[in-house]
């Protein structure tokens, strides 16, 4: 078998299985279900989750250690990951050959020139990290933004929010099945990056993406690489013909740019010259990523006002977004902002569907990060689900035990996760604003014993008579802020009911009431 | 891509190629046995169903007989908590089959200072519920005819109701106290309804009344007499001249098998526990004798029947004993 | 692949670059494992234990001259507790002015003080009072009863016997707990053990008393520094003898006094009855808790030959099983 031939099936094979642990991302048992299948895998192996991370909280989460594998594969081999696996790089290669099949041979050998801006995506990389550079602390100076184009972080919530969802649409469950808030965005932005392809092959993965450059800078370590013997070389160029890197294969190699897709050696008209092998090809190599100095410095100068400029709102400090409010088990806001990699899984995994990514309403930085919304979905957060805390690949949501969420075996002191509080507005409540009864927050209040209680009360109506009411009213000690009562009033634009962050467990600073007593 | 010649590929890189394969295929079978086992959220989210431990559930009781009322809400265990309850002591129930614990504290009305906290425990079966109510039967019980089997030890009450083992623990033993123990024991019985009595009638029957100590018949799950290999087997104590001695027997579904378990007994005495196998010339059905640490065991069976006698202090009392449980057995328990 | 064909620049040349390559990225690879390794967060964000975890070992042990065990007789055990460290030179002895001292009751199950399946009140209080008047600045008295902690201390007369003596009462709470690992031990690492209290605390005192156990055989002072665990501790009953014998090597109290009465001698250790009670008439106050527990297995008709993990503590050396070589101070005192 040709080794172009088994990196086909490998390429098909990844990005089977990528989907398919997109498709499993909901929780149940059932064999097209969570179980037990590895559905942050794609993610643990991505070494720019765990550099991005590691640089943000100066620790690495377990399960990243998967992207050690990648790295040594990389240092060893160089840049297989992108020629092998990356399921985005996969779409991209199909698109490509897409684009390309039909196009005279000139043209296409045309196409897969070096182009001197393909160095832009190390000016990106190194804005991504120098903003993720300056440690969480009292200055707080770093924010993690790497998922924004990171490849797997992208492509999973591109999957996640639009591919999938699209799947619903076409599989006829209906439009109502399940809600993205901002998802055309993120499809839009998927489907413009997938049909730059037809103008450029692998246009993402030569001139943006940040783990293609991570992975080049490591991988000109690499003892191996394609050679390329001059003295047997006609210089025909037929090894740009379907180039994926646009590495000049024909000599000398950017190694940095080569994605091991292997091509050179079928495209190549005769046996000899072009080979894989002992390093340095005798046409000469270029070990180093195309990007100058002066860019590089600009690029980190760049990237290090990134966090600042981002925190200049306030966002993180006393104008906190009381409407955003944080999943349970998440961890307080500067911490979850130097973990969260926007990857979505946590919103995919979500049953209830209440749990969205955020939009800009919240700032930029904390764009695409999950959020709750208690008007979309089946119902509110359910009070016994830990799902998005263990979808979570980076622990910006903690995996929470059912006792640690529900307060109950051994954290009964600590009281039950709390995402919220639930305000009541008296001014569209209907029995408190419109002398109609009303009492479906309290009825469908989960907490026990109830953190809703109404209060009795006989109004004087217009017509001279008297009504009796029973008027809902919150107790804080109580509320876990699941918006459940959000969910199901009956005031169905602005609810009467909303939670908003206050009291939210996740932050002290936060909280109203002094004393938290247990039940 | 391949717009020219179809190349051929070398040793070199088809070897590598089937390497990749492989890989492929390992990833896939890791990925595949992977999801065998469960994340834990899956698990959570069919535990949530499920009662939750150590939470209220319904008192156990609808109505209280007078002057008593619940303290607090009803506790539950299951088998993965039950030591945050009893400690230590949860091996003789979860040995025993335990399936789940209900504990609830009662006070007495009129008198502030008294209590009492019922236990109940759900052991599965009869057998095993009469089988922990025996092995920790106190030593000064007085029969207490309520339910199935009962007893009073001073400031506590134990009963078997059916698959429940339940005990009655009082602040104190004054008589008021106790009498309503035996009241709540009583509405307890009256509310829970059971599809099966316990009745351990045909294996008290293996042991002669002669000379044996009241209330002593009792049923050891597992592990008797330290041997993991044998379960299910009743015991009774008789007094032997100053000391005592303990009978056993069972009774097993075929002769091959009370015959192997006889004899697994016995290696289990000689081999395990370093007894020096002594000659039993007269003793009756073929029974072998043990010598341990200056006592005798004996084993034998007979038919369905299983059989012996443990820790004799001497040979003569081992003998004289194992004939008059042989007897017994030989001839069919009335 | 395509054979390998020589190269112009010859062949040792390029060999030894290829060398020099593959020693690079392997020391790459090396660098980058390390510092993952380095980087690894072993108690992800949340865990309760995620700062790092601290040394388990809590010494209070003191040296001093003099007895080291003291046994009193009798049925009136704040006379016999009096009796019996007056015997090892009073309590002023151990407890001096400003000492801070942590009381580690047994007050493991909410059953009522009669049935002597927790530490005796009236015993507690006459400790207290005794620190108290040593000059101790403050005593608390703690325990980590898994279930329901409030109902344990109210039930057993514990709580209130604490309060009046003037003692105060901590009841552990999740946050009270810190991930500890012990030096040396196989079970007790990266484990939630009892902290907070613990902050100024210069003497420990440790009080149980006599019991038979299910699992263990037997459970006396030793046994009783469980309490310190949290978690999920019932884990350790699948080796009760290596936990209790680890316990014994991260404790090391100022004292302990074991109460044996009366003595469980059955259905431990919660017990039920008063029948399964012995009057055993003994007190025993000592510094090392093993020679007290091998004292208080006679009590229970058995001899640290019976109790697996007073044979292991005894052979490590955390005491001597061999309670008669410290000789015991042995009074009655009236009345008692």
């Amino acid at each position: 078998m040709r080794i172009t031939t088994a990196r086909r099936i490998a390429q098909a094979f990844f990005l089977a299985l990528f989907a398919w642990l997109c498709v499993v991302a909901t929780v149940g048992t059932r064999p097209w279900q969570w179980r037990g299948w590895p559905i942050r895998w794609f993610l643990e192996l991505d070494p720019l989750v765990a550099a991005g991370t590691a640089l943000t909280t100066r620790s690495l989460h377990p399960g990243l250690l998967w992207a050690l594998a990648i790295v040594a594969l990389t240092i060893l081999l160089g840049r297989v990951f992108c020629g092998w696996i990356c399921p985005f790089g996969t779409i991209h290669h199909f698109m490509g050959w897409l684009g390309q099949r039909s196009r005279p041979l000139k043209r296409r050998m045309e196409a897969n020139r070096y182009h001197p801006a393909q160095a832009v995506k190390y000016g990106i990389l190194a804005a991504l990290l120098a903003a993720a550079l300056l440690p969480v602390g009292k200055m707080a100076l770093a924010t993690l933004q790497t998922g924004l184009l990171d490849p797997i972080p992208l492509v999973t919530r591109s999957f996640n929010f639009a591919v999938l969802s699209l799947g619903d649409l076409a599989a006829g469950r209906g439009v109502a099945s399940r809600f993205y808030s901002g998802a055309g965005l993120i499809g839009a932005l998927f489907l413009a990056l997938v049909l730059l392809n037809l103008a450029v092959p692998r246009f993402y993965c030569r001139f943006v993406c940040p783990l293609g450059a991570l992975l080049g800078v490591v991988g000109r370590l690499s003892p191996w690489s394609i050679v390329t013997r001059r003295a047997k070389c006609i210089e025909c160029g037929l090894c740009d013909l379907d180039c994926a890197g646009a590495c000049n294969p024909v000599g000398p190699i950017r190694l940095s740019e080569c994605m091991m897709c292997m091509n050179c050696l079928d495209d190549c008209p005769s046996v000899e010259p072009v080979g894989y092998g002992q390093r340095p090809s005798p046409a000469g190599e270029v070990a180093a990523p195309g990007i100058s100095r002066r860019d590089f410095m600009v690029s980190v100068a760049a990237g290090l006002a990134v966090a600042p400029l981002a925190r200049l709102g306030g966002a993180t400090a006393g104008n906190w977004p009381a409407g955003m409010i944080r999943p349970p088990g998440s961890v307080a806001e500067e911490e979850f902002l130097a973990r969260c990699i926007k990857c979505g899984e946590c919103v995919r995994v979500c049953p209830t569907n209440v749990l969205q990514p955020a939009g800009f309403a919240w700032g930029w930085e904390a764009l695409w990060t999950p959020t709750l919304n208690n008007r979309i979905g089946s119902s509110g957060c359910q009070a016994n689900c830990v799902a998005c805390g263990h979808a979570c690949p980076t622990g910006a949501i903690r995996p929470l035990s059912l006792d640690e969420r529900m307060g109950r075996g051994g954290f009964e002191a600590a009281g039950p996760i709390r995402v919220g509080l639930a305000f009541v507005d008296r001014g569209r409540c209907l029995p408190w604003a419109m002398e109609r009864p009303c009492i479906v927050c309290e009825e469908i209040c989960p907490v026990s014993p109830k953190a809703i209680h109404l209060e009795e009360a006989v109004q004087a109506t217009r017509d001279g008579g008297t009504v009796r009411l029973q008027r809902p009213v919150v107790d804080p000690a109580r509320c876990i802020g699941c918006g459940v009562c959000e969910h199901e009033c009956p005031m169905n634009g602005l609810r009467a009911i909303r939670v908003t962050a206050d009291n939210e467990s996740r932050d002290r600073g936060h909280a109203i009431l002094l004393h938290h007593e247990s039940q | 891509m391949s717009y020219s010649k179809a190349r051929s590929p070398g040793a070199g890189e088809k070897a590598i190629s089937a390497a990749a394969l492989v890989v492929l295929a390992s990833v896939l079978a890791g990925v595949c046995l992977r999801q065998r086992v469960f994340d834990p959220a899956v698990l959570a989210a069919s535990a949530a169903g499920a009662p939750a431990p150590g939470v209220r559930a319904q008192g156990l009781l609808a109505s209280w007989p007078d002057g008593l009322s619940p303290m607090g809400a009803q506790e539950a265990f299951g088998p993965d908590t039950l030591s945050d309850k009893i400690d230590g002591k949860a091996d003789l129930y979860l040995s025993a089959g335990f399936v789940s614990l209900k504990a609830q504290r009662v006070g007495l009305a009129g008198s502030p200072p008294a209590w009492m906290e019922a236990f109940v425990f759900d052991m599965g079966n009869p057998s095993n519920a009469f089988s922990v109510f025996s092995s920790q039967r106190r030593p000064k019980a007085a029969d207490a005819a309520i339910a199935d089997y009962s007893y009073e030890a001073d400031n506590e009450l134990c009963i078997v109701h059916g698959r429940y083992y339940a005990e009655f623990v009082c602040s104190d033993r004054a008589q008021s106290t106790m009498r309503a123990a035996e009241a709540l024991a009583r509405s307890f019985v009256a509310a829970t309804a059971v599809t099966e009595h316990a009745n351990v009638g045909a294996e008290e029957a293996f042991f002669p009344s002669e000379g044996q100590i009241a209330g002593t018949v009792a049923l050891v799950p597992s592990d008797v007499f330290g041997s993991d290999k044998l379960s299910n087997v009743f015991i009774a104590r008789y007094r032997d001249g100053a000391g005592e001695v303990t009978l056993f027997a069972a009774r097993r579904a075929t002769a091959q098998e009370a015959a192997r378990q006889a004899q697994e007994l016995r290696s289990f005495f000689v081999d395990d526990c370093g007894g020096k196998a002594a000659a039993a010339p007269a003793a009756p059905l073929g029974a072998s004798l043990v010598e341990l640490e200056g006592r005798y065991e004996a084993v034998f069976s007979s038919g369905p029947y299983l059989g012996g006698v443990h820790q004799a202090a001497d040979r003569q009392s081992a003998e004289r004993w194992l004939s008059v449980i042989a007897a017994r057995l030989a001839n069919g328990p009335q | 692949m395509s054979p390998e064909q020589p190269i112009p620049q010859g062949l040792s040349q390029t060999r030894r670059e290829f060398l020099r390559r593959s020693a690079q990225a392997g020391a790459a690879i090396a660098a980058a494992g390390s510092l993952s390794a380095w980087l690894l967060d072993r108690h992800p964000p949340g865990d309760f234990s995620r700062m790092r975890s601290l040394d388990a070992r809590r010494d209070f042990s003191m040296r001093s001259p003099g007895p080291s065990m003291g046994i009193a007789t009798g049925r009136d055990r704040p006379a016999m507790l009096r009796g019996a460290l007056a015997a090892l030179g009073g309590i002023e002895r151990f407890i001096k002015r400003g000492d801070r001292v942590m009381v580690k009751v047994n007050a493991a199950f909410a059953t009522p003080a009669m049935i002597g399946a927790t530490t005796n009140p009236e015993l507690l209080s006459e400790l207290v009072r005794l620190c108290r008047a040593a000059g101790a600045a403050s005593v608390v008295v703690t325990d980590n009863p898994i279930n329901a902690p409030e109902s344990c201390f109210e039930l057993t007369g514990i709580g209130p016997a604490a309060r009046a003596s003037g003692a105060d009462l901590y009841v552990p709470g999740p946050g009270s707990f810190r991930s500890g690992t012990l030096k040396g031990a196989s079970l007790i690492r990266d484990w939630p053990v009892l902290d907070e209290p613990f902050f100024g605390v210069t003497k420990l005192i440790g009080v149980a008393p006599v019991k038979s156990h299910h699992r263990a055989g037997a459970s006396m002072t030793m046994k009783n520094w469980y309490g310190l665990l949290g978690g999920r501790r019932n884990q350790f009953h699948q080796d009760i003898d290596g936990i209790i014998v680890e316990l014994s090597m991260m404790v090391r109290p100022t004292l302990v006094v074991l109460d044996g009465t009366d003595s469980m001698m059955a259905n431990g250790p919660t017990g039920g009855s008063l029948a399964d009670l012995k009057e055993t008439n003994t007190l025993i106050v000592s510094t090392d808790g093993v020679a007290a527990d091998a004292l208080g297995a006679t009590l229970l008709g058995r001899t640290y030959r019976d109790l697996p993990y007073l044979v292991r503590a005894g052979a490590l050396g955390l005491g001597t099983t061999d309670y008669e070589s410290l000789r015991p101070v042995r009074v009655a005192p009236a009345n008692a």
